[in-house]
């Protein structure tokens, strides 16, 4: 049974002109409990504000949220904040989301104190287990936000999200403002405690080395919607669209093959991301696509399961793309 | 590699500051040939970029930097050139690029103008072919439909466009030296692809030497033939890049390669990081600035910091072990 189920979820946005932007497009995913699902896209592809959807933070303009056959879109006020400690985020920025007048004693028993959980006297003692989860030393209790480095700050705000002890937690883009050698130790301890605790974590980000890293499932974004889908390993080691080959193409590895890479790179996806204000008709990736034809303006491509896969892909004609470039590399 | 096209001596840069003197760069010395890509490579804080804003005297008014050394660039110490003598390196004969192309654009200018502004301040030409040269660097870089876009302001063309008329700038005198300091850090991945591919294209085809800054390995390794790597405002390693890929020697160099997720790495692989912070600029330590981190320490690297031992025609590590560490592991 999974924990989280979005069924269609559309978000508009209206524009200052009148017009309106379509930042997710019938976005359709569904999470098991004590699972980690890896959300990868470049900007305005949509993955934070299906995070902000799925967390009724911005409200779906249509669609379905259903987390433990409780539909999310139909709730509203107290019924609503009660279950925030069943699913809490992670931001990017630390600094942004913890207070800096709060002591980390005082930031992470906030929670604790919000939705009334444990006797006030125990909630100290709790802050103190989670500091140590954290991997922070008691002398941090009464430290605040500005006497901390970035990593560390983005372990506190870790700590907040957890002391509720969720079933989903969702983290956007939670390492990237951090410098490499502090991004290592936050992924590890991300990963330590979604094992430890069996909690479902929305991993979004738009480094995919990291989503690899971290995620059972990785599901890909283009211009609001996901465009393939499937099991991290098949997905990295099989990609079928030529959406999700430009990106895995693209980034730069420390090895002696990058220089070369780049031309693929720049073949499987060329130009820049389209206007949102104009998206292009029909499969949206068709303006930046090494295959595209007249055909793939013609309607949008559904999600379809790949034969004998897990994987899911919104490519018509990924069969015979494959195909081809098989019969090119033969050549 | 005695013909030098720059020739960098005993750089140190320290910065005044009401909370105390920031060492930012401690003594940094390097060579840069005619056509080379060189890299520097290290986390914020690590003095890469100050480097490189210290080689061209890039600082304002109301920055306190005490900037030491040589910086030869043909024979001449552009340390001690003049203002109107250090305006005419700036652009001409060392281009830059920075990480972010918004705030170094104009907002009220046509991108087309600032691309032939550049060229009339350099060369006395009339503007109607500064401007004909400039349509054509745009399509040079990459921009589509340059002739129609020329008048546009640089608000309404995306990030990696903006990034292009930046290069476009950079180039347009045909510098010798390209400086690119984080040129693709605020780009889309597929886009940071495209930028890069377009900087090796030019460095190819003008014979231009590029200085690449970047805190990412794999963007080093798509353009640089050699490497240095920083830390604490020092060069610590330095080497051809696909030799530092394969025998990197210096602790935090085999550090930061190990722990950077890579593509082929599976899911629930530890990561192995580097523990503890970077070093605070304030208050450096005495002796190697990662012994504190550092997982092989040993009781000299505390006292003393250790000079650049020489590991092969190219390749040198700024550690006490170096040696020791070179044994096949």
């Amino acid at each position: 049974m999974s924990l989280l189920e979005t069924r269609d979820v559309v978000v508009d946005f209206p524009t200052s002109d009148g017009r309106s932007i379509r930042a997710v497009d019938h976005v359709s995913i569904s999470l098991k409990p004590g699972e980690t699902l890896g959300v990868v896209g470049e900007s305005g592809c949509g993955k934070s504000t299906i995070a902000r959807a799925i967390l009724q933070l911005i409200r779906p303009t249509s669609g379905s949220v259903v987390l433990n056959d409780l539909e999310l879109t139909d709730l509203k006020g107290r019924e609503l904040r009660s279950l925030r400690k069943q699913m809490q985020m992670v931001f990017q920025d630390p600094r942004g989301c913890l207070d800096p007048r709060m002591t980390v004693g005082a930031l992470l028993t906030e929670p604790l104190r919000v939705h009334k959980l444990f006797a006030s006297g125990e909630r100290k003692l709790r802050a103190q287990e989670m500091l140590e989860r954290i991997g922070l030393d008691a002398r941090f209790m009464s430290r605040r936000p500005a006497d901390m480095s970035g990593g560390q700050q983005q372990r506190v705000a870790i700590g907040r999200a957890l002391i509720t002890n969720p079933e989903l937690v969702i983290c956007d883009e939670p390492v990237s403002a951090l410098d490499v050698s502090i991004q290592a130790q936050v992924i590890n301890l991300l990963g330590e405690l979604q094992r430890d605790l069996g909690v479902a974590l929305v991993f979004i980000a738009h480094d995919l080395a990291v989503v690899r890293h971290i995620s059972d499932r990785v599901a890909v974004m283009y211009l609001g919607r996901i465009v393939e889908e499937g099991p991290t390993d098949e997905l990295f080691e099989n990609p079928r669209h030529p959406y999700t080959q430009g990106l895995i193409a693209s980034i730069p590895q420390a090895d002696s093959d990058a220089r070369d890479r780049l031309q693929t790179a720049q073949r499987l996806a060329a130009g820049d991301l389209p206007s949102l204000l104009d998206p292009p008709s029909g499969c949206a990736y068709r303006t930046r696509c090494a295959y595209a034809q007249e055909s793939c303006s013609k309607e949008v491509p559904t999600l379809r399961e790949v034969p004998n896969a897990a994987q899911r892909v919104a490519c018509d004609r990924w069969e015979e793309i494959q195909a081809g470039e098989q019969l090119e590399a033969r050549r | 590699m005695s013909a030098a096209l720059l020739e960098v001596n005993d750089l140190r840069t320290e910065f005044r500051t009401k909370d105390g003197v920031v060492r930012a760069v401690n003594s940094i010395s390097f060579e840069l040939g005619a056509g080379e890509a060189l890299g520097f490579v290290g986390e914020s804080g690590s003095g890469k970029s100050v480097t490189a804003l210290s080689m061209l005297r890039l600082f304002g008014p109301f920055t306190d930097a005490r900037i030491k050394g040589q910086v030869l660039y043909d024979g001449r110490d552009l340390l001690k050139l003049g203002g109107n003598e250090m305006r005419k390196i700036r652009g001409r004969e060392i281009g830059m690029v920075f990480q972010d192309p918004l705030t170094s654009l104009n907002p009220l200018m046509p991108v087309g103008q600032q691309v032939a502004e550049c060229i009339r301040l350099h060369e006395s030409v009339s503007r109607d072919v500064a401007n004909r040269r400039a349509t054509e660097l745009f399509e040079l870089v990459g921009i589509p439909d340059p002739k129609n876009r020329f008048n546009d302001l640089p608000h309404s063309f995306s990030g990696g466009m903006r990034q292009r008329i930046m290069i476009a700038i950079a180039i347009a005198c045909k510098p010798r030296v390209l400086i690119a300091d984080e040129p693709t850090t605020a780009l889309d991945v597929t886009v940071q692809a495209q930028i890069l591919l377009l900087l090796n294209d030019l460095q190819r085809e003008f014979g231009m030497a590029l200085i690449m800054i970047s805190h990412d390995f794999g963007v080093i390794a798509a353009t640089c033939d050699r490497v240095n790597v920083m830390y604490g405002g020092r060069i610590v390693e330095h080497a051809f890049t696909e030799e530092l890929f394969r025998s990197a020697n210096h602790p935090y160099t085999e550090g930061l390669l190990k722990l950077v997720p890579s593509l082929e790495q599976r899911r629930g692989e530890q990561l192995v990081p580097i523990s503890g912070q970077p070093p605070d600029v304030f208050e450096m330590p005495r002796g190697c600035s990662f012994a504190p981190r550092c997982p092989h320490v040993v009781d000299v690297c505390k006292e003393k910091q250790p000079e650049i031992t020489t590991l092969g025609p190219s390749h040198g590590s700024a550690c006490w072990i170096a040696e020791q560490r070179r044994l096949p592991r």
